[in-house]
């Protein structure tokens, strides 16, 4: 796919997983020094699920969507993004993977402080070929459209959390993977953004896989994830998913 | 060493292509000084050796009384020595059927002047008992192949005399080989020295010789008397005179030595300052980067002088491992100069030594430019507060349109990522400008150098193509110069011919005098273009002279003035006129036409004549394609040609002169590349480092290497375009300044610069720009995206 072309919108009517991930081992360094951060993972994730990975430090929560977002390779084991085999993918195939499928929003928010909000949406919706209004109706859509001219640096911790979903979201990414999204935001900052997050991700039909070692998080999942030690020791879907609102932690 | 001092090497060791590209630096500045200020001291202290040993005058008086001037200046308080000789012009064959306008000087019988001596380099000084024995000048030994028991043909009045050379000698007068101020270029097929009996000298034809007394100081001679010494032997009735400073070789060598001492100061400040930007880009960007570090060091108790003094000590470190690498460096490079200019000039015994000034001023420079580089960045980290360590990495900076989008405000629809890199100039102002001080100073130090090609060369072409419209100078004796002009003029192969009188004159103003060639030309001549100030064309003078445009100041001389003119051969002709300055590259010269010569003949009365009858020269041009050398060995055989000057062949000298020239010039021009790349380099990878988190956010998003790369270049390149506009015209007033420190009577070095070699200056600091981010570029391709976007925010 090139960078004009407009990403596929994942149909709900696809039949199977949208991410499919079969024995995936990660380790970092090696002998001694060897860090297993994956130990055969197997994961299966549906079309537009809202997903919450859970697990303690080091348990391999960040390395399982690096893996799955083509940021950094698997030792061993396969896994199939929107039926794209990203193990088998060269460096220029991922850049291409990521640029239709991936959209990432990181604890720390990291925006382009010299670009306002919109601009590092435009940022991203230029690499795709979104029209010019893409990024003003995407920040609209996570409650910014009266701040797309600041600079990050007017803008509070939950607001430039909201400018990177919406920079990751412009382009209408397959799968949406979010690391610790809350992480360094207050109680009601966290609720707020969370809650816009999960709305923008349904209205874009995005498969939600966001990481935390936050349990109270885990409430608002259509699926809960479990992982220790690099594998996963529970996968269990949540019937009634609670309100972003609706979290205490 | 403490813990805390141990991280900080570490730190620093981590970033080893930085701290090599500060060391090089430093080392590069250091041995540019060391180098030249040392070959500038040996040179300097191997010619006063041998003007010390062969007692070089320290006053010569040309004309005049010589014995009673002798006299009454070896009277001066601080003379040590006098000597009285003869100097002749007069043609000489080093090789049968070749005559070219030599000199042969004066010696007393035994050959040991008690000033101006000789040093015999083979055979032996002259014998009071041979009177036909001379000595040659080693150069010109050299180049015609002669040692003792050869033989020179000298022109006497009574025609032709064979001599014989008895011995090869170095003289201090002519180390370089120039017959005077005015022409310091000349081809040993043109010009060669020997040294003979005063009795023979003295014999040779009235108008070609002239007398001269030497003067020689002692070591202790008291302030001012070489002063008081030109004084006296002016009013003892001296024509001319001339000081050690201004005799022509030693100045021709001082001119040289002076660009060493130049070069000492302006060359290896440039390096230093760009060094010391270096260090502080890198040692800022530590300090930035530590900060929670150094608060979390403050908080358990470590004081700011502590802090201040670590990160201080890491740029006199690398400031002193730059400086002793530079001193080595410059040591050796001062040895091999010295030795290179000593040998080519024949001085046997070169003064070369290692100096503890020059190796601690170096030592000194190197720890100096470190220690002032790291000082501001070690102030700021002994100021962090211990609650920074609280705060976490240092905010991300703050946003802003820039102010090129200010001013041009269509830029604010450029695609987002080239607002980002032109946004990303004014993010980290202080990196910003150091990479633009430094393209800057690349840029001066490669103008520099480049315009020094192009002045050089530029007056080159005016001096043997616009203005020297001649192939060869004849110079006439025993027939009328009419005669030989219809003998060259019927030879095969000469396009042109005209006649000239050329003669050695001094002219006399209320401010001192000056001694030159005074040339008079046929008017309307097409052999020597006459040009004035601004490049203008002017006629030859009918009713005064035009002189070389020195003698404004040497003289304080205005358009209009009126001097006095010695002419050899005619004597002195007060209340000339000087109706004109002409601008010569090379030499200071008087110019007239042949019918006011005759009126100066005449005492300064008009003239009925039209002066042909006072040439003794004819300028001769050739067709084109012919054989120079057949040329000059047809026209040479000419009956009354006493001697032919080479015009084209001096064009050729110069040009190979040029040689050495290029070869320093493009040293200059590579370390300029050098400086360039190590500055742009260090500002990158400073650059990277930082935003290696936000780079790798930029590919999580799906940018190719290729985008990032090209975004991270274009912010380089713009600031390197940024430092270019500055550094062309800081180079160039440098280059101005540099020029019109070589200039003097010798020479006219105004500046002259082609636009071409702007634009491709400017090019050539635009590809080492773009050379330089290759290194920063390979660590962008190779961010590991994981670790960063787990490890780190920004």
């Amino acid at each position: 796919m090139t960078a004009t072309e407009s990403p596929p919108i994942p149909s709900p009517s696809r039949p199977g997983p949208v991410i499919r991930m079969e024995s995936v081992h990660k380790t970092f360094g090696s002998g001694d020094l060897a860090v297993h951060a994956l130990r055969g993972a197997d994961l299966a994730i549906d079309p537009g699920q809202f997903v919450v990975v859970l697990g303690p430090s080091g348990s391999g929560k960040t390395t399982l969507i690096n893996l799955i977002g083509g940021i950094e390779p698997a030792t061993s084991g396969r896994i199939v993004v929107h039926e794209v085999d990203v193990t088998a993918l060269e460096e220029r195939g991922l850049t291409d993977y990521r640029r239709a499928q991936v959209g990432f929003v990181f604890q720390f928010f990291n925006l382009i402080p010299t670009l306002t909000a919109r601009e590092n949406v435009s940022l991203v919706g230029e690499l795709v070929g979104a029209d010019g209004a893409a990024a003003a109706r995407t920040l609209e859509q996570v409650g910014l459209g009266d701040k797309a001219d600041r600079f990050p640096s007017s803008l509070s911790g939950g607001e430039q959390q909201r400018v990177a979903i919406a920079r990751a979201l412009v382009k209408r990414p397959t799968v949406l993977l979010l690391d610790e999204p809350t992480g360094s935001l207050d109680l009601e900052t966290g609720r707020q953004v969370l809650g816009v997050l999960h709305s923008a991700a349904r209205s874009f039909g995005s498969t939600v896989l966001l990481v935390t070692h936050n349990s109270a998080i885990a409430r608002m999942a259509d699926r809960v994830v479990h992982l220790h030690s690099g594998r996963v020791v529970e996968d269990r879907l949540q019937p009634v998913p609670l309100d972003a609102s609706e979290l205490q932690w | 060493m403490s813990d805390l001092t141990r991280a900080l090497w570490r730190d620093l060791l981590r970033r080893p292509g930085q701290v090599l590209s500060v060391v090089v630096v430093v080392a590069l500045g250091v041995a540019l000084f060391a180098s030249s200020f040392d070959a500038f001291l040996n040179l300097t202290a191997s010619y006063e050796q041998i003007y010390r040993e062969q007692r070089l005058a320290d006053l010569t008086a040309i004309g005049g009384p010589s014995e009673e001037i002798a006299a009454t200046g070896g009277t001066v308080a601080g003379v040590e020595a006098t000597a009285v000789r003869t100097v002749a012009d007069v043609p000489l064959e080093f090789r049968p059927g070749h005559t070219l306008l030599g000199r042969a000087i004066g010696m007393p019988p035994d050959g040991r002047p008690a000033v101006n001596g000789l040093i015999i380099v083979d055979g032996e000084t002259l014998d009071p008992a041979r009177s036909d024995a001379v000595v040659v000048e080693r150069r010109t030994a050299e180049h015609w192949g002669l040692g003792p028991g050869d033989a020179v043909r000298i022109a006497t009045p009574a025609g032709p005399q064979d001599l014989q050379v008895i011995g090869i000698a170095v003289s201090p007068e002519y180390l370089w080989l120039a017959r005077s101020r005015q022409e310091l270029l000349v081809l040993p097929d043109d010009f060669g020295v020997i040294f003979a009996p005063e009795a023979l000298v003295g014999g040779l034809a009235a108008d070609a010789r002239r007398s001269e007394a030497l003067f020689r100081l002692a070591e202790d001679a008291p302030p001012g008397a070489l002063e008081r010494l030109e004084e006296v032997v002016t009013a003892a009735g001296a024509v001319d005179t001339f000081t050690i400073d201004e005799q022509p070789s030693n100045a021709a060598l001082q001119e040289d030595v002076s660009g060493f001492a130049e070069l000492s100061v302006m060359f290896p400040a440039l390096f230093l300052a760009a060094a010391a930007f270096a260090t502080y880009v890198m040692l800022g960007r530590m300090v930035a980067a530590q900060q929670p570090n150094i608060g979390t060091l403050r908080a358990f108790g470590f004081t700011g002088r502590a802090i201040l003094v670590r990160y201080a000590l890491i740029g006199i470190v690398l400031g002193s491992v730059g400086g002793l690498v530079g001193v080595v460096g410059g040591a050796l490079l001062a040895e091999v100069v010295t030795r290179l200019y000593t040998g080519v000039l024949g001085i046997p015994a070169a003064v070369v030594e290692a100096r503890p000034t020059t190796i601690g001023a170096g030592l000194a420079t190197g720890v100096f430019t470190g220690f002032i580089a790291a000082v501001f960045p070690a102030r700021q980290a002994s100021r962090i507060s211990p609650a920074s360590a609280m705060r976490g990495p240092l905010p991300p900076g703050h946003g802003g349109r820039s102010l090129l989008e200010r001013v041009f405000p269509p830029l604010g629809r450029l695609p987002v990522r080239w607002l980002a890199a032109i946004r990303g100039l004014g993010r980290a102002r202080r990196r910003s400008l150091a990479t633009v001080a430094g393209v800057v100073m690349a840029t001066m130090l490669v103008l520099v150098s480049w315009g020094m090609v192009d002045t050089v060369q530029i007056l080159l072409e005016q001096q043997f193509v616009r203005i020297q419209r001649n192939d060869a100078v004849l110079l006439v004796g025993g027939r009328s110069v009419a005669a030989v002009g219809d003998d060259v003029r019927s030879e095969s192969g000469v396009a042109a011919v005209e006649a000239a009188l050329i003669v050695p004159v001094a002219i006399v103003a209320a401010d001192g005098s000056y001694s030159t060639t005074l040339t008079a030309l046929q008017p309307g001549s097409t052999m020597h273009e006459l040009v004035g100030p601004g490049g203008a064309t002017l006629a030859v003078p009918t009713d005064g002279l035009v002189v070389g445009s020195s003698l404004r100041d040497l003289l304080d001389l205005q358009a209009g003035a009126t001097v006095g003119v010695d002419v050899a051969g005619i004597g002195r002709v007060d209340s000339v006129p000087v109706v004109g300055f002409v601008d010569e590259p090379l030499g200071t010269f008087a110019y007239t036409s042949l019918t006011y010569a005759a009126s100066l003949a005449g005492g300064g009365a008009p003239s009925s004549t039209d002066g042909s009858d006072l040439a003794n020269a004819l300028y001769v041009r050739y067709d084109p394609g012919v054989d120079r050398a057949v040329m000059r060995s047809s026209l040479s055989r000419v009956e009354g040609v006493g001697a032919y000057v080479d015009s084209r062949g001096l064009y050729e000298l110069a040009q190979s002169f040029m040689g050495l020239f290029y070869a320093f010039i493009g040293v200059m021009i590579v370390l300029g590349g050098v400086l360039a790349f190590a500055l742009i380099y260090n500002t990158m990878s400073a650059n990277v480092t930082e935003r290696s988190a936000e780079l790798a956010v930029l590919r999580t998003l799906g940018l190719s290497r290729r985008a990032i790369g090209g975004l991270v270049t274009g912010q380089n390149l713009l600031l390197t375009g940024v430092g270019l506009v500055p550094g062309l015209l800081a180079g160039w007033a440098m280059a101005a300044v540099f020029m019109a420190s070589f200039s003097s009577d010798m020479f006219t070095f105004d500046l002259r610069v082609r636009p071409t070699t702007f634009l491709f200056t400017a090019l050539a600091i635009l590809v080492v720009g773009a050379l330089s981010q290759i290194p920063a570029l390979r660590a962008v391709s190779r961010l590991d995206l994981g670790r960063i976007v787990r490890d780190r925010s920004f």
